[in-house]
């Protein structure tokens, strides 16, 4: 479980993107994890409670935003939902993996100024 | 107030990978990442490559492993140097213990540096160590439908060594099925090899495609070994 290495590298991100703004309260943290990015949300949420404590962080709300991974399909030109062997639900042929599904990044930090 | 901030949370292991990766070039090493399940095969991998090329070529390890020193013990059996990392419980090496240890190793140049890393088909796949090649060994015992469920790990693998063939009938293994996995996830050119570090079976096929490789990496970065 990775989780506890990557929340620290995103208190580590967020505490430097707080750093010269003036705010009363940091509110929630936005983070979009991939299904495919090896991420299990329940860890995170874990970590970033007990790693947050005595921080600014502290008590801040982490909203994740849950990516599906996508495959496409070449001959239908078309985008699909992950299928038990990768197969295009229209016309069969095997799909390709995509970039949709592995994403890990913050996407905002919201505060009460 | 909403601030946007869309940034990578892996950059900080980027940053020391892509640091590795400029070291290896000065130094000539080669880094291969070898991850998998726990008891795919990952150490038989290793110690067959030292078996056989140990001769030719200088050879360092990095034992990845949660807590036991096991692996460790029977690669440094093989007199090559082995350094061993305890993750204490994490799942996957980052670049920065990478660092560390080739610090602490200090290999000559043109090394080939095997890393072991820690058993398991989900977290490695996300770090990138600053390797030349990333080695997945995935065993026949664990089933056919290991690249359908663990996407990612092999969609980043440069080369795929199946292993525990010998169990391939007794278990009712689907080699079409498999394949068909892989050709899906991969882009590039997919290099797979079906051995059985037991029976030795496709041993020589993937001994020869290992030293060509090295061979050639060394060679053209300077003269000769
Ligand atoms: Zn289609």
């Amino acid at each position: 479980m990775h989780e506890y290495f990557v929340t620290q590298q995103l208190i580590k991100i967020a505490e430097d993107e707080l750093k010269n703004l003036d705010f009363k309260k940091v509110t929630r943290i936005k983070v979009v994890v991939g299904e495919l990015s090896g991420i299990i949300d329940e860890s995170l949420k874990f970590y970033f409670d007990i790693l947050t404590k005595g921080t600014i962080l502290e008590g801040t709300q982490l909203k994740i935003i849950p990516k599906k991974a996508l495959l496409y399909c070449q001959k239908c030109s078309e985008y699909f939902e992950r299928t038990k062997d990768f197969t295009c639900p229209k016309c069969l042929s095997v799909g390709k993996l995509t970039e949709h599904g592995k994403e890990f990044y913050i996407e905002s930090i919201e505060v009460d100024d | 107030m909403e601030i946007k901030v869309i940034k990578n949370i892996l950059e900080r292991n980027q940053n020391a990978a892509d640091n590795i990766r400029r070291l290896a070039d000065e130094n000539k090493w080669y880094i291969m990442n070898v991850m998998g399940s726990p008891g795919a095969g990952k150490t038989s991998f290793i110690k067959c490559m030292i078996e056989n090329l140990k001769d030719i070529f200088n050879i360092v390890v990095i034992e990845g492993d949660v807590a036991s020193t096991i692996d460790a013990q029977a690669i440094a059996s093989y007199g090559v140097e082995v350094l061993q990392i305890n993750t204490g419980g994490a799942c996957h090496l980052v670049a920065d213990s990478i660092a560390e240890a080739i610090d602490t190793l200090k290999p000559v140049p043109k090394t080939v540096i095997f890393v072991e890393n820690i058993g398991n088909l989900i977290c490695p796949s996300s770090f990138d160590l600053g390797e030349n090649l990333k080695v997945v060994v995935s065993s026949a015992a664990e089933g056919d439908d290991k690249p359908y469920k663990y996407p990612a790990m092999f969609e980043k693998a440069d080369v795929v060594v199946l292993s525990k063939i010998d169990v391939i009938d007794a278990i009712g293994f689907d080699m079409q099925r498999y394949k068909k996995g892989l050709e899906a996830i991969k882009d590039k050119d997919l290099k797979l090899f079906e051995v059985s570090f037991r029976t030795k079976e496709g041993v020589k096929s993937l001994t020869n495609y290992f030293y060509t490789l090295l061979d050639q990496y060394f060679k053209s970065r300077g003269k000769c070994l």
